[in-house]
């Protein structure tokens, strides 16, 4: 039961993306479609319960002088790992994702939930929260793709709805994830305080 | 005994508001407005007509549904002005969702989400306008011929001086000599975006401000003197390449923005030596960006972007409290 | 069991044991997946070379070993008889609107246009990023008149336009766009990009089949 409520907490009440607004690199540049962002956050999702596993199996091994080397050591082990067996397993979503995938090590997200979480809890306890902010950021990344792949491609998850040439191009620009960010951010709050209201 | 009543500066009022600057603007406009009609006939009235009602919808219905405020704000003046400028900043053949699509950014995104009049940092009109150009970017960049009164959608195109220019850049330099003569391109004879078109209209409209008092000279002045002498400079030391400073002046919307946007009182600075910092900001950046950039024109961008510097200035350029010592 | 202490030898014991096992466990999965990707990545250029030379239709071919020449890279596609198919010819335009543009163009002997692929391209996405597509098919007029209305709310539905380069030969002339006198309608509102694609293929032609100076042309083959 504690397990489940940690799980829920990082997919709801601390989700990285939309209320911790942590990991906004791969946030804003990897959701340019659906697909890319469920790939992107699935991979985040895998380093980070490898990683949460890892150090908190590890934690009374690691000494707390040298332990910020050792975090990034386990996370960068996992990411050439994942990032080896997605160029030659899945090639297409390789290509696409690109530069960010190397790039998870630096994900604040995964070194913080290390500081923050597994260093100071146990095994299992790791585990669930590294799931449930692993499906938050998911959740949020694929949430963040779908808008923007309907709005700057009329297309949902690679199905056309609209043509394409109707639709608003700076969705899947830069500056479109931005203004998607913010407005989804806003939703979340405005629903989160109603809520609040309610209660 | 007559009530003393404490308040805090300042106490004296010109009876001056958001209304009467706002219609002046408005005013200002009509000469454009009318030179665009002249250019494009129906094409320009329809996408005015477009642009102003959807801008002011969305104001109405952003205060009413999602602000819920008792006093809805439509008739301040400032929806319609940036409807206007708006309709202004886009060619005469525009599908009308995209400029329904354009009025909706503009005031929602550009205006309502900063907290509305007074809030925004970026001025509302060019936030649409941008947004459209990157949405858009083939629909938003086929200019219609002039003096074809009726045709809408199914208008010729055709290139525009700015991007005759642009040709000219990138090495085609016979591209130069296809430039309409510089008298039709002052008095509004060349393709181009609605109220950009004649650079006369949008004088007159200037020289009116300036004499109701509605905007000062420094910011619009600064622009063109900043265009002028780093133009001149290229057109010095290459004329093959670089057109005439004269057309940079007069082509594209370097008038429209210099006059009626980097002048918005929310989006610039207050003090004299602010406005000439912002304005010579703008007229580089406009500059730079038609030489070397990807686009064409530069004016959208460049006023976006040093409205975003626009609070760095006004902390620089603060005025002296009177009677500080310097320590 | 308790934590260990921040001493310089647990430290560097610790620190050590750590980059050992997670070197160890690296230099497994590559092992394991070098395979895979080498092949993944021949996979991918044989892949566009077939592209450009056969189509989707399948029948089995092998590519020669690719030579230079001018900074042109040459691919010859045979079949299982040894009859030559086609050249892929690799060529970059540095004058697009967004600096390179890398097409790989493939030709039959007679120099026609079999089919492109553009490797490398940093355009303005909805704009001359089309160029991926736009000269591989083009724009047939629409068959349906569309109503007044529709055409004010959504716009006028899509000028027909002459861009397919399949099947064309650059040596029949004209290979430049409509504005510049030529037969291809250029990408809407992208001049600049179509010119220098235009140009990288014609480039690449004339690279494959060098002009001599009688004005006749042969094919340049690997010596």
């Amino acid at each position: 039961m504690k397990n489940f409520k940690i799980m829920l907490n990082g997919i709801l009440k601390e989700n990285p993306t939309f209320v911790l607004l942590l990991g906004m690199c791969p946030t804003l540049a990897t959701t340019t479609s659906a697909v890319n962002g469920l790939g992107m956050g699935v991979a985040t999702m895998f380093v980070l319960i490898c990683s949460n596993v890892f150090i908190s199996l590890l934690k009374n091994l690691i000494p707390d002088g040298v332990r910020i080397p050792c975090y990034i050591i386990v996370i960068a082990s996992f990411v050439t790992i994942l990032q080896m067996v997605m160029q030659a397993y899945v090639p297409d979503l390789y290509q696409t994702l690109g530069i960010f995938i190397p790039l998870i090590v630096v994900n604040c997200i995964i070194l913080g939930r290390a500081e923050a979480f597994a260093a100071k809890n146990n095994v299992l306890a790791s585990l669930c929260d590294g799931v449930g902010i692993g499906i938050g950021f998911t959740l949020a990344l694929t949430l963040l793709g779908m808008v923007r792949e309907l709005l700057g491609n009329g297309s949902f998850f690679g199905i056309q709805l609209l043509p394409s040439s109707m639709s608003m191009l700076v969705f899947v620009l830069a500056p479109g994830a931005f203004i998607t960010l913010g407005l989804l951010i806003a939703i979340v709050n405005k629903i989160k305080s109603s809520k609040s209201a309610n209660a | 005994m007559a009530k003393l009543f404490i308040s805090t500066s300042p106490h004296a009022h010109n009876g001056d508001s958001v209304e009467k600057n706002m219609y002046a603007v408005v005013i200002a406009l009509i000469p454009a407005f009318i030179a665009s009609i002249i250019a494009f006939g129906l094409g320009s009235l329809v996408v005015t007509a477009t642009s102003v009602v959807s801008c002011m919808f969305f104001e109405w219905a952003i205060t009413k549904y999602l602000l819920k405020e008792e006093k809805t704000t439509i008739f301040d003046g400032s929806a319609i002005v940036t409807g206007l400028l708006l309709a202004f900043n886009l060619p005469s053949n525009l599908p009308l969702y995209i400029i329904i699509i354009g009025a909706l950014v503009a005031i929602g995104i550009g205006k309502m989400a900063f907290g509305g009049l007074g809030n925004n940092p970026f001025n509302p009109a060019l936030v649409g306008r941008v947004f459209l150009l990157i949405s858009f970017p083939a629909k938003m960049t086929s200019w219609p011929e002039t003096h074809q009164m009726l045709a809408y959608a199914d208008a010729v195109t055709t290139a525009t001086p700015l991007s005759l220019m642009k040709e000219a850049l990138s090495g085609n330099t016979a591209a130069l000599n296809q430039l309409p003569e510089l008298w039709q391109v002052f008095v509004g004879n060349t393709a181009g975006c609605i109220g950009e078109v004649s650079a006369l209209a949008l004088l007159l409209g200037f020289g009116y401000l300036l004499v109701r008092r509605v905007i000062t000279w420094h910011i619009p002045v600064s622009i063109f003197g900043t265009v002028l002498v780093f133009t001149s400079i290229m057109w010095l030391v290459n004329p093959v390449m670089y057109a005439n400073p004269l057309y940079h002046l007069c082509s594209g919307g370097l008038m429209l923005g210099a006059i009626f946007m980097a002048t918005d009182y929310v989006t610039s600075p207050m003090t004299p030596k602010g406005m000439v910092v912002y304005g010579i900001g703008i007229g580089l950046l406009t500059v730079i960006i038609r030489y070397f950039g990807a686009y064409p024109e530069g004016m959208s961008f460049a006023i976006l972007i040093m409205n975003a510097v626009n609070p760095l200035i006004c902390n620089w350029c603060k005025p002296k409290r009177f009677g500080s010592v310097k320590k | 069991m308790k934590k260990l202490k921040s001493n310089i030898t647990n430290m560097v014991l610790s620190l050590s044991l750590i980059s050992v096992v997670a070197a160890a466990l690296l230099a497994w999965v590559n092992v394991v997946t070098n395979g895979p990707i080498e092949k993944i990545n021949a996979e991918t250029l044989a892949n566009g070379i077939k592209q450009v030379i056969i189509g989707d239709s399948d029948i089995p071919f092998t590519v020669s070993e690719p030579w230079e020449k001018d900074g042109f890279v040459f691919y010859q596609v045979e079949d299982s008889d040894n009859n030559l198919l086609g050249t892929a010819v690799k060529s970059t335009d540095p004058n697009a609107f967004g600096g390179n543009l890398t097409v790989l163009v493939g030709f039959n002997q007679d120099g026609v246009i079999l089919g492109y692929e553009v490797l490398e391209h940093a355009e303005t996405p909805g704009l001359g990023a089309n160029a991926v597509t736009w000269f591989k098919q083009s724009t047939e007029q629409a068959t349906k008149e569309q109503s007044k209305v529709v055409t004010l709310l959504l716009g006028a539905p899509e000028k027909a336009g002459n861009h397919n380069i399949v099947g064309m030969n650059p040596a029949d002339g004209g290979f430049t766009v409509s504005k510049d006198g030529g037969k291809i309608d250029a990408i809407t509102a992208s001049t600049i990009t179509s010119r220098a694609f235009l140009r990288a293929v014609q480039n690449a032609y004339n690279a494959l089949y060098s002009k001599t100076a009688d004005g006749t042309t042969s094919a340049t083959t690997q010596n």
